[in-house]
């Protein structure tokens, strides 16, 4: 759905993008993270056409957005971290408008009624929009930007400054979005709150493209495991010690982590063999590695020596 | 058939019963005092007071918010995404925003209409003209302002949409004093035409390229690339028009030519000096324009060109000109006996001009840039010639002041070594800030 090639964006004395190329699928929800500065707010801006790149291509449902940004503004809607409402209108008002401002297909009232019963708005279409809490206004800014139904919807960081309810509301909304066949790019600093939703991630840092991976997928036959024991960590420790398909130990009091390297078929036989050896285990569990934990090694990664 | 939803988002806005009862009586208000104390015609004159400052100040202000408050808002950048397309999105908030403006106008002019005793009701009806058209130039020229401040920081917008607003009751107040003058015949291309007649019909059409030129700038920001030819259609049209001023049919050819050459040249040098000034310089445009030749992508590099370049272009064909005619008006002065070869000199010094400018635009502080350049040209032109004249170095004087008038030649080799210098000047501070660019780290 998105394709990006060597694509490079100055700022005056600065590479902000420095060479990128990645390419994003179709009804994916695509986390782009990076420490601030990182360049995803102008690379996000690049995507929909409003900072002109010094070179490269960006394609959107097979739209050049460099040569075409007009066109493709019809496929992608966007939402920026200060993004803007018109507080003497009421929801009704924002929503008919940006319906008629996108051409949204069909009939607007219409258009209206779905995307604030989506939104769970229906009962305040007739409020000012300058009377709504924070969280009202984004789910507000989002109907706007959704109510043309545009296939790509990329938003920058859309859940700062909402309380954990908004922002829970906010994860179910993009996961109901991708259900309705949109595809989400979403950067956040809030990377806990990206994994409710998140099925891919885009690490950006000083302008390059570090890692692109998906989070549904394991990539490797690696595992890790956490044991905890009742008493005696250490007949464990020396256990795992003594096993070749067992590395990256690590003991905390009675907590055990390490990862091993085989399918569930391996890990029964770990545990099993474990037991035997006299351990006093009482949890054995498999930990999915987070969005936070695939980040920070992301970064571990391309700062390492 | 659809309402532009632009100008209907600014009708929600804008428009309330409250607002029309409050202005309608204050209007009504002042023409009963006005009826009270003086005559028909005072009554009549008061409404045209009250069109000037209600419709053409207010609406003016009113018209340059409709941009400064969608980026006050936040809410530019989703308009930028949205389908209105640029014609829309500019009559939406050229007619949305000043509503009230033109209702308050509305009733002015009718009163007007009504209560003025004396001309015709032809007469009266051209007033009307002249009024509508007068209002929508200051109108769009403050929404020009606002466009081209959305690249600039908030004392910039505020400065440059003021200035145009400014510019615009200039221009208005030079069509409203040629129309007061006794003389009532202007004379165009050799023929006689009513002086209002003329007026009128030429700020008409002014206000139509005006109001073009704001839909050209808003197709701009909306990224619908266009070349520049309006740009040039439009410099074309002021070089035919002041030039039908000075031409007449009984000068032989070569003398319209010679004449129309050295009024284009002003026109374009100086349109070089207000684009250059005014519009916004990304520092990045001459990168972007190098991508695009190395890849021969000829039209982009045509739609992303600064249009100070087109107009410094137009300037160097009329050089061009001037200099193979190098002909003698016969009553044009005794100066443009030498344009032929004084306007290549000329032409130097507008590139000058624009490289120093460049070279501030290039430097460390975005602030006062402009101020900075128009330092050090008061200073290359006048301070620091001035001083070393007085010092009775006449000669020396002519490496920054040239004499163009007596020493063409020399003058303009002179302005050549300038722009040289200013040239290196302003590629190393390119090379140095700009270009190479490093990574954010």
């Amino acid at each position: 759905m998105i394709d990006v090639q060597n694509l490079i964006f100055e700022y005056p004395g600065l590479r902000a993008l420095d060479d990128i190329s990645f390419q994003i699928q179709a009804n994916s929800v695509t986390a782009l993270v990076g420490p601030n500065g990182a360049g995803k707010t102008t690379l996000m801006r690049c995507l929909c056409g409003l900072e002109i790149p010094v070179s490269g291509d960006i394609v959107i449902d097979a739209i050049d957005v460099v040569e075409q940004p007009r066109r493709s503004h019809e496929r992608i809607s966007y939402l920026s971290d200060f993004f803007g409402l018109y507080d003497e209108l009421t929801i009704r008002q924002c929503l008919r408008y940006a319906a008629l401002a996108n051409r949204a297909s069909g009939n607007i009232i219409n258009a209206t009624k779905r995307v604030a019963e989506g939104l769970r708005l229906e009962t305040r279409l007739d409020q000012k929009v300058g009377e709504l809490s924070r969280g009202l206004r984004q789910r507000v800014a989002i109907g706007q930007a959704i109510i043309h139904e545009p296939k790509v919807l990329i938003l920058d960081e859309p859940a700062s400054g909402l309380d954990p309810e908004a922002r829970h509301d906010l994860a179910e909304l993009f996961k109901q979005l991708q259900n309705a066949g949109m595809t989400l790019l979403v950067s956040s600093h809030i990377l806990a709150e990206l994994e409710a939703y998140a099925t891919d991630m885009l690490v950006i840092r000083d302008g390059l493209i570090i890692e692109q991976r998906s989070l549904k997928v394991r990539t490797s036959a690696m595992h890790q495991i956490a044991i905890d024991v009742i008493s005696d960590p250490a007949i464990v420790i020396a256990f795992l010690n003594a096993r070749p398909e067992v590395q990256n130990l690590a003991a905390q009091q009675n907590r055990i982590v390490c990862e091993v390297d085989g399918g569930d078929r391996q890990q029964q036989l770990l545990l099993t063999e474990l037991i035997a050896s006299g351990a006093h285990i009482v949890n054995f569990a498999t930990l999915e590695r987070d969005l936070q934990q695939s980040y920070l090694d992301s970064i571990k990664e391309t700062t390492a020596p | 058939m659809t309402v532009n939803p632009e100008f209907q988002r600014n009708l929600l806005l804008e428009w309330n019963l409250h607002r029309m009862i409050l202005i309608a009586g204050v209007i009504a208000g002042i023409f009963v005092l006005a009826g009270l104390f003086g005559t028909q015609n005072v009554v009549a004159n008061i409404a045209l007071l009250t069109f000037l400052l209600g419709t053409v100040l207010w609406g003016g202000h009113r018209a340059g918010d409709a941009i400064l408050d969608e980026l006050r808002e936040r809410t530019w950048d989703s308009q930028k995404m949205s389908a209105i397309d640029p014609w829309a999105m500019t009559w939406g908030k050229l007619f949305g925003a000043t509503i009230m403006p033109w209702f308050a106008g509305c009733i002015s002019l009718i009163v007007y209409f009504v209560e003025r005793e004396g001309p015709t009701q032809i007469e009266r009806l051209q007033m009307i003209v002249f009024c509508i058209s007068g209002a929508i130039l200051v109108h769009s020229l403050s929404l020009i302002g606002a466009l081209v401040g959305t690249h600039l920081d908030k004392f910039g917008k505020s400065t440059l949409t003021t200035w145009a607003s400014v510019g615009a009751l200039g221009l208005l107040a030079f069509y409203f004093a040629n129309y007061l003058r006794s003389d009532d015949i202007i004379v165009w291309y050799g023929a006689s035409y009513d002086r209002f007649d003329f007026l009128t019909a030429s700020l008409l059409v002014l206000c139509a390229w005006v109001t073009f030129g704001a839909y050209r700038l808003m197709c701009t920001e909306l990224a619908v690339n266009t070349l520049p030819v309006a740009w040039i259609a439009f410099l074309i049209y002021l070089i035919v028009y002041f030039s039908g001023v000075y031409v007449s049919p009984n000068l032989p050819f070569t003398q319209s030519i010679s004449l129309a050459a050295a009024i284009a040249l002003t026109i374009c040098g100086g349109s070089s000096y207000i684009a250059a000034f005014a519009l916004y310089r990304d520092p990045l445009a001459f990168r972007r324009l190098g991508t695009c030749v190395r890849a021969r992508n000829w039209r982009r590099f045509f739609e992303e060109i600064p249009v100070w370049i087109v107009s410094m272009s137009l300037a160097l064909v009329s050089v061009v000109v001037c200099a193979a005619l190098h002909y003698t008006p016969r009553y044009s002065g005794e100066y443009l006996e030498h344009i032929g070869v004084s306007s290549l000199a000329i032409w130097l010094l507008f590139l000058r001009d624009t490289l120093i400018l460049y070279f501030f635009t290039y430097g460390i502080s975005k602030r006062r840039v402009e101020t900075s350049t128009i330092i050090c040209l008061a200073m290359l032109y006048w301070l620091i010639p001035s001083i070393i004249e007085s010092s009775g170095l006449v000669k020396t004087s002519w490496l920054l002041r040239p004499p163009m008038k007596d020493q063409p030649l020399m003058s303009a080799t002179i302005i050549a070594v300038h722009v040289i210098f200013v040239a290196i000047l302003v590629l190393r501070r390119y090379r140095q800030r700009i270009a190479p660019a490093r990574s954010v780290s």
